[in-house]
């Protein structure tokens, strides 16, 4: 039998009578001077447990008594209707090692969800939302771009425009063609070449003087194709703001971030792309350029006399060609990449031919 | 006990829980929605809510929180479905946006009052239960009424609306059968937004007066000598820009500190249940204080202090507000019984805003 103090509230007025509990197997009486109530646990409720709550017994009359719970009373309550989960969650709370294991596992799920989450969930919203809404953060990232990065292209008018047909003729005609492809000057740069939201494309007027041969330019172009294919610029955005991305996922409304945040061309420009866009924009460039019969081997080249030239001056903060070591890689990758092709194309003698570029002649 | 009541004048609130305890209940909070996919988080909040109101003691009762998780559970699982239906609907027909827009400000006040309900029904002191007696009807007036006209009067009625939304939940409010009754007037918390225009208006005026003034002696010492005036500009434009950020960040700060300790004081003040009245101190520095500190502590422990931040906000908050009795206490009698087991409720829970204490 347990004997226990308790507060009566009888759920009638807010008046407050101190009772006495008695438990007897599954019974319990409440009495005090004026009181003599008999319940059955079964009828009775008992509150969960919780930090150092005072506990109550709910009465099938709607009365409640509240005591001091403590660990020997624990036994006899069993009897009583109670939640097995808040049960299950109280013995969780009161032990310090399933709260340090809760600590570890909620560290280590939150940074897997900004590690892979994140960049998934970019990429889910980005493809279903149509290029042309981009079309206002484009805007801006352009006039950020003519404002502090680079002045009017000295490139010959008939030699941008013809750049451009040959590009553009490569295109098939269904793919998403972007918005515009822009030239302009910049010292500050040198050889280089973005692509930013909404489908602009901006060359440097030192990029196309760098060339030795035109096929390298459509490398490179075909490289920043795969950027506004792969929506990298979107990607970009959403991926470093967590809020932007919120945002979004829930309003489905890019024109907003725009106006959220002012330094968003500023996040593009100074903040390289990652390993993985380059990766993906470098995979789709030499798909494209061995279908045209054009060996990716020419964007390897221009991309290591572009990494050379830019080693050889002050190191630019706004280079979006990186590290050495990376650079290596992505050149191994795009010749290796031509040198398979053209291995699948001599052994494969049975049905159709692989297309492939040549060679460059260097 | 009644007349050891009647002489004191105020008898302080009290906060018994502690960060300690608060932090278990937490990160377990935390682990079984994870490891449930969220199923978990019904359980999560009424735990949350019995333990805030728990440890809320006035005159040696604390607040009891009563809600069923289940329910919780089946009013969130019809709102994410309704919210499906609307996400789905909308990105397929995008002319259906502007109509399911519409009919959310229509539904808003159904929810708000369903919210209150829900909530107020399932909150109890001494076994009393609360209720929420407001109705759709007056709801519309205010919440989508005012709502609408917000932006036609660039923002002035705010404090208009502020006061007609506070004086509808207080109004409408009930312990048993007694109702709260709301003192304050429109004017008040227009007295309130207006001094907060003001201090905006001057301390903005004069730090950006300052900046601007060092801005063109301050730029060359962090960024070099410039150029020409073309890149000496520049600099200063991004010197200002430095500084823009974290100025805003505390200008934003003071005045969320301000509007929420003179509303927070002006509503309990003027708060009055029979007799019975609130007394609230809560300063402007005090809360300023409390947030940064609390924000700062949550960024360096990567989200773990959050826990410590919510109980010393708490028991700020509790600690400066105190109960005026003026009579009985014992005498509040059992509402009539109303059935809030209904579905509307538990969807309104669903979009239940934390009002906080």
């Amino acid at each position: 039998m347990i004997k226990l103090e308790a507060i009566r509230y009888d759920g009638k007025t807010s008046a407050q009578q101190s009772v006495l509990l008695q438990l007897v197997d599954d019974i319990i009486y409440v009495t005090a001077p004026d009181l003599n109530q008999v319940y059955s646990a079964a009828d009775t409720e008992l509150t969960p447990h919780l930090g150092r709550l005072k506990t109550q017994l709910r009465f099938i009359d709607g009365s409640i008594c509240e005591f001091e719970r403590n660990p020997e009373i624990d036994h006899a309550l069993e009897g009583f209707k109670q939640s097995k989960i808040e049960g299950a969650a109280f013995r969780l709370e009161s032990r310090l090692r399933y709260i340090a294991l809760a600590v570890l596992l909620t560290l280590v799920t939150v940074f897997a969800l900004i590690q892979f989450g994140i960049p998934k969930a970019a990429e889910w919203i980005a493809y279903r939302i149509p290029i042309e809404l981009e079309a206002e953060l484009g805007e801006e990232s352009l006039a950020f771009f003519s404002k502090y990065m680079c002045t009017e292209s000295k490139l010959d008018l008939q030699r941008q425009d013809a750049l451009r047909q040959q590009w553009l003729a490569r295109m098939g005609y269904k793919t998403l063609a972007p918005a515009a492809i822009h030239f302009c000057n910049s010292a500050q740069i040198g050889p280089n070449a973005f692509a930013l939201p909404g489908g602009h494309i901006i060359f440097t007027d030192q990029l196309i003087n760098l060339a030795k041969d035109d096929r390298e330019l459509l490398g490179v172009f075909a490289h920043e194709l795969g950027h506004v294919r792969k929506r990298h610029a979107l990607r970009h955005i959403l991926q470093d703001s967590a809020t932007a991305l919120i945002m979004v996922l829930i309003t489905g409304d890019i024109g907003t971030i725009s106006s959220l945040s002012a330094s968003i061309p500023t996040l593009l420009i100074q903040t390289k792309f990652s390993r993985r866009f380059e990766s993906e924009a470098d995979d789709f460039a030499m798909g494209f350029v061995e279908r045209q019969q054009i060996s990716a081997g020419y964007l390897a080249d221009i991309l290591q006399r572009m990494e050379e030239t830019i080693n050889s001056k002050e190191s630019s903060p706004n280079s979006f060609i990186s590290t050495h070591p990376l650079t290596v890689q992505r050149l191994k990758k795009l010749r290796d990449y031509h040198t398979a092709c053209l291995q699948n194309r001599s052994s494969d003698t049975e049905g159709e031919q692989p297309v492939c570029g040549s060679l460059p002649t260097l | 006990m009644q007349s050891e009541l009647e002489s004191q004048p105020t008898i302080p609130l009290e906060f018994t829980g502690n960060a300690k305890e608060y932090f278990g209940i937490w990160i377990i909070n935390i682990l079984l929605i994870i490891a449930t996919l969220g199923i978990y988080s019904p359980w999560a909040k009424v735990r949350n809510h019995r333990y805030f109101y728990g440890n809320t003691i006035l005159n040696g009762a604390g607040f009891d929180y009563l809600a069923s998780p289940i329910a919780i559970l089946k009013g969130w699982a019809i709102a994410a479905v309704l919210l499906a239906i609307y996400f789905g609907f909308s990105s397929i027909l995008p002319p259906l946006q502007l109509a399911f827009g519409i009919a959310f400000l229509l539904a808003l006040p159904w929810l708000v009052v369903k919210a209150m309900r829900f909530r107020l029904h399932n909150t109890a002191y001494r076994n009393i239960r609360f209720n929420f007696a407001g109705d759709y009807g007056k709801a519309i007036g205010i919440y989508t009424g005012l709502l609408v006209a917000m932006p036609f009067t660039l923002g002035m009625i705010y404090p208009f609306y502020m006061h007609r939304q506070t004086q509808f939940i207080v109004d409408n409010s009930q312990y048993g059968r007694s109702s709260f009754k709301f003192l304050a007037r429109a004017g008040d918390f227009y007295a309130i937004y207006m001094m907060l225009l003001l201090v905006f208006v001057v301390i903005t005026a004069v730090i950006g007066g300052i900046i601007t003034a060092l801005a063109p002696s301050i730029a060359p010492l962090i960024f070099g000598p410039s150029a020409d005036q073309g890149a000496a500009t520049q600099q200063i434009g991004m010197l200002m820009q430095l500084f823009l950020v974290p100025l805003m960040l505390s200008v934003y700060l003071f005045a969320f500190s301000y509007t929420q300790s003179r509303i927070g004081n002006l509503t309990w003040n003027n708060l009055q249940l029979d007799q019975h009245r609130f007394k609230s101190t809560l300063t402007t520095l005090g809360l300023m204080g409390l947030y940064l500190t609390n924000i700062l502590a949550i960024i360096f422990s990567l989200g773990l202090a959050t826990p410590w931040a919510k109980v010393r906000t708490i028991r700020y908050r509790i600690g400066h507000l105190s109960f005026m009795p003026h009579g009985d206490l014992d005498n509040y009698v059992q509402g009539l019984a109303n059935n809030t087991s209904a579905i509307g409720e538990q969807i309104g829970d669903a979009f239940d805003f934390d009002i906080g204490i």
